[in-house]
């Protein structure tokens, strides 16, 4: 059943959308970092040196400063992290709300047992909002890879984002690809949990375009619920997004793995129990 | 093949929409449902094929009370209102996906299929861009796929036009053995008289009659 599911969301145009916005941002930060970055800065460093000053950042620019996931001076990043919700809930998050009100839903029930269905479903929308999250940080780590070098990122060339109040600032300066690999796996939880959310939504929208958007209204309204209350650390847009580690001093590693967990379960049993309860089956 | 519904109820918020069913149904038939928009025809075949629970009452197929011994019926093949697939799929992708819901089928066999329904030309068609008609033939083209042992086909002819009409109804009739039950829900009576065996009539969620056609008839 998790195959026929997979099998369904491989050969969607939902995968195809989020695959090509992936490498639209990825493009985008690709090109906005090589040429209003990089170039700016070694025009900039060179008249410098002409004049007689030390130019800034003689240290090169790092691979893990340079990919969407690292880059701090592209809007980007910003980007990236803004349209997350909608890049994870691309692949197969409306499917569930499409099943339902196409009446697809009828030969499946009638072949299958309920709870394999919801199992299958949510483990097939979880994994692609997982994969479809991460695809632009991975498409941008791989076209910058071929222009700047993987070194570690320094301190004092004043490139990086990160600093010592940032969560793994130590593993930053030392073992970046690791730090950036903790980063992706929380991309991947958040990715998954956040398309799953599309699937509880569905039984209360009447719009797909709702569903395709709850994630977005989720994930933003926790924002700004927090900023308003103080607690920025919580969002998850501040807990995915590398650059942003510097606001999360008051929480662990381990807390924002579990917040996010502790989301995605409770996706999980919305959607397991009132799927198993619906008999909407047009 | 014997299916056997006692005291079947259904309520939907406040409404009855199905009060006290009886009916056994027997493998080598094929019978005809027939009753007024909303006397519960396709709620009927909703429980039979395990898409709602009843209210009250039990469906047993086989020996095996749905719902309590298994979850879903066996081996069933629907067409319950609407034809629905996915529409960016073509019709043979669409039936391969659901074949493989059931231990798969061969592309041949698939073709075969869309054959039988008059759909090999629209094979390769994307559902979207499928005619009413066309959907219809594929709707009873996946109910009949794998030859399951219940066929339940809710208006199997709407919206196809005389020919193909004739076409369904053979492959209807075709599909008649002693391991099967096919139970087929249709407004137009001359059809039905062509293709049932028996004809139950419905009322308010209730059957008025059951018996051969030409009882029904007269």
């Amino acid at each position: 059943m998790i195959r026929f599911e997979l099998n369904r969301c491989l050969r969607g145009k939902g995968i195809k959308l989020a695959v090509l916005l992936a490498v639209l941002l990825a493009a985008g930060e690709f090109f906005g970092y090589r040429i209003l970055f990089q170039e700016t800065k070694e025009i900039a460093d060179e008249i410098r040196r002409q004049q007689g000053f030390s130019p800034s950042g003689l240290y090169p620019s790092s691979l893990y400063e340079g990919f969407i996931n690292g880059d701090a001076f592209t809007i980007f990043n910003l980007l990236y992290y803004y349209l997350f919700p909608i890049l994870a809930v691309l692949p197969f998050g409306c499917s569930f709300f499409t099943d339902e009100n196409s009446g697809y839903l009828k030969y499946i029930y009638s072949q299958k047992k309920k709870e394999n269905y919801l199992l299958a479903k949510y483990t097939a929308v979880f994994l692609s909002g997982a994969v479809a999250g991460i695809l632009p940080a991975i498409f941008s780590f791989l076209a910058n890879a071929l222009y700047l070098p993987a070194i570690i990122p320094n301190t004092l060339a004043l490139q990086s984002h990160t600093n010592d109040s940032s969560v793994m600032a130590d593993f930053y300066y030392t073992c970046p690809w690791a730090y950036f690999l903790v980063y992706l796996l929380l991309g991947m939880l958040a990715g998954g949990f956040l398309a799953t959310l599309a699937l509880s939504a569905s039984f209360f929208a009447r719009n797909a375009l709702l569903v395709l958007f709850s994630p977005m209204i989720f994930y933003t309204a926790l924002d700004y619920a927090l900023a308003e209350l103080g607690h920025s650390e919580f969002s998850i847009s501040t807990i995915i997004n590398p650059v942003g580690t510097h606001y999360i001093e008051r929480i662990t590693l381990g807390g924002m793995f579990l917040e996010i967990s502790a989301f995605a379960a409770a996706a999980f049993l919305v959607f397991f129990f009132i799927g198993k309860k619906r008999e909407r089956i047009l | 093949m014997e299916l056997e519904i006692k005291g079947l109820y259904k309520n939907i918020k406040q409404a009855e929409v199905l009060k006290g069913i009886n009916l056994t149904l027997q493998g080598g038939k094929i019978y005809g449902i027939q009753g007024k928009n909303g006397c519960g025809k396709t709620m009927l075949m909703r429980c039979i094929a395990g898409l709602v629970l009843p209210t009250k009452g039990t469906v047993t197929i086989n020996g095996k009370i749905l719902h309590k011994d298994i979850s879903v019926p066996e081996s069933i093949g629907i067409l319950i209102e609407n034809p629905s697939f996915l529409k960016e799929h073509t019709g043979f992708e669409n039936l391969k996906m659901l074949a493989s819901l059931q231990n798969g089928l061969s592309d041949e066999k698939i073709l075969e299929l869309l054959e039988s329904v008059g759909l090999s030309d629209a094979k390769n068609k994307k559902f979207g861009k499928y005619s009413l008609g066309m959907k219809q033939r594929l709707g009873v083209a996946a109910a009949i796929m794998g030859s399951p042992e219940i066929i339940l086909l809710d208006e199997p002819i709407n919206a196809i036009d005389g020919e193909g009409v004739e076409t369904i109804r053979k492959v209807i009739i075709g599909l008649k053995s002693e391991e099967r039950i096919i139970l087929v829900a249709c407004h137009d009576k001359e059809e039905m008289n062509l293709l049932a065996d028996e004809i139950i009539t419905m009322s308010e969620g209730q059957i008025q009659m059951e018996g051969s056609t030409e009882y029904a008839v007269s």
